[in-house]
């Protein structure tokens, strides 16, 4: 089996993407000794395809929950005992794979959960900590696996007019949470950031999530924000978990 | 219920490709051709008065609409000969894979569960523009379109053919009935989708054509056990 590939992966290694060495010493030297990460070892251990997960044939697909997103759910800046699959999985007692990669978009997750659905993955609950919609995903060749992602960041090119569109990201989004849900045979929550809303969505079903502190790249939330994520996540999955 | 079509009622003379003004039109030889069409602009009956659940439900653009042949022509009509089964037709030209996928998305949150679903795939390199939140309005785009987004998707040699493939991919794992998928000769050189005659505009496919489809389509159901 083969997901999407994750950009830019270092495996096992201590700083990612955002989380760069060269913006911990920046941030060391503007917040000092007091800084919440300073000296702080973050751990990023990901399998071959830079997944924050086991390989993929090591992974107990039909005994677990999974769970999609971007950044957030790969967990950018905090350690592997941080992320929220990792304090998902004792308050449900179930094992969570991180399917979470860094800088991606909707349309990602939807081609993953089509490729894991192809193999017949039938896990206990998915859940979806949707990307922002502005984003817009570019197939670079026939593989059907490269791509590139165009955001809120591009001034040009082949995402600039998705990015602008004022509907057409958010509407999309909502087809592809539909399409999720019944692709899947087993239950499906969606969520998502608030404040990675380059649009104004009023229309999303999703759960809104909250960031309250700060990874260590001082961008993306922290270890105090994912710990409510994962508390939320565990009273809805709940119900459906001990039935 | 699904997605509006261009076409509105009793607007038949001015379909796409088959108006009285084209030169094929008083050549043609067949029967006269009447488009009886819904509230919101299919070739099949109200939504309402549709038994969703005891037909076969055939997706796809002006050629599964049936421009250019009468009803009894169309696709969808030789499937319902050849099993018996009611076919509806939600063929709407000029429309897209994304459009399909739409639609299907529609009609799966309705909970409809049908015998069977036929997908005659179109064109890769048309799309749709959502333009406001409803869900349910958007504009179909494609090459006759001058907007940025679509200049970008036509001239990228891969954008197109790939985001079909996983429309296509999810569609399949999406309804729990027998389905059949077909894409058109010019996106697959192996289709079976072969245009053995044309319809009055001379730029569709016609009667003849559509029954060699119709058999493609119900030898694939029946492989699926329908």
């Amino acid at each position: 089996m083969k997901l999407l590939p994750i950009i830019d992966t270092l495996n096992n290694s201590s700083f990612h993407s955002s989380d760069s060495r060269h913006n911990y010493i920046r941030n060391f030297k503007k917040y000092g000794n007091k800084w919440q990460w300073a000296g702080r070892i973050v751990r990023y251990t990901t399998n071959s395809d830079g997944y924050r997960c086991p390989e993929w044939e090591q992974c107990m697909w039909d005994a677990s929950v999974l769970i999609f997103g971007c950044s957030h759910t790969f967990g950018i800046g905090v350690d592997d005992s941080q992320t929220i699959a990792r304090q998902l999985e004792p308050l449900i007692n179930k094992p969570v794979i991180n399917l979470g990669a860094g800088g991606t978009n909707v349309m990602f997750q939807w081609v993953n959960t089509t490729i894991l659905r192809k193999h017949n993955i039938t896990p206990k609950a998915v859940i979806y900590m949707w990307p922002d919609p502005a984003r817009c995903l570019e197939f670079v060749n026939s593989s059907g696996f490269d791509t590139h992602l165009w955001g809120p960041w591009s001034d040009s090119g082949f995402g600039l007019s998705w990015v602008t569109h004022p509907a057409h990201g958010v509407v999309y989004k909502n087809y592809v949470m539909d399409c999720c849900d019944v692709m899947w045979p087993c239950p499906v929550f969606h969520y998502e950031l608030t404040s990675t809303e380059y649009f104004n969505d009023t229309t999303t079903r999703t759960v809104k999530l909250f960031q309250s502190d700060h990874a260590r790249d001082m961008s993306h939330p922290g270890p105090a924000s994912i710990r409510s994520w994962a508390v939320r996540m565990a009273e809805d999955l709940q119900t459906i978990l001990h039935r | 219920m699904l997605i509006k079509g261009d076409i509105s009622k009793g607007s038949y003379n001015y379909l796409l490709m088959d108006t009285k003004s084209t030169p094929f039109f008083k050549q043609w030889k067949g029967p006269d051709i009447s488009y009886n069409i819904n509230g919101q602009g299919y070739r099949c009956n109200e939504w309402e008065a549709i038994n969703w659940n005891e037909s076969i439900i055939v997706f796809g653009a002006s050629n599964v609409f049936g421009v250019g042949v009468s009803e009894c022509q169309t696709l969808s009509s030789a499937i319902t000969s050849l099993t018996n089964t009611p076919a509806v037709n939600l063929g709407q030209p000029a429309t897209s894979p994304a459009f399909q996928w739409v639609n299907s998305m529609l009609l799966l949150n309705k909970n409809i569960k049908p015998k069977g679903v036929v997908y005659v795939w179109p064109n890769e390199f048309r799309h749709i523009e959502f333009t406001d939140h409803t869900g349910t309005h958007l504009k179909n785009i494609g090459n006759w379109s001058k907007t940025n987004y679509i200049k970008q998707w036509i001239s990228h040699p891969y954008q197109a053919e790939m985001s079909a493939r996983h429309y296509i991919d999810a569609i399949k794992l999406s309804w729990n009935c027998p389905s059949a998928h077909f894409r058109l000769p010019q996106s697959d050189p192996n289709s079976p989708l072969l245009e053995i005659d044309q319809s009055r505009d001379r730029q569709h496919p016609g009667p003849k054509s559509y029954q060699l489809w119709a058999e493609c389509a119900v030898k694939e159901l029946l492989l699926q056990g329908f």
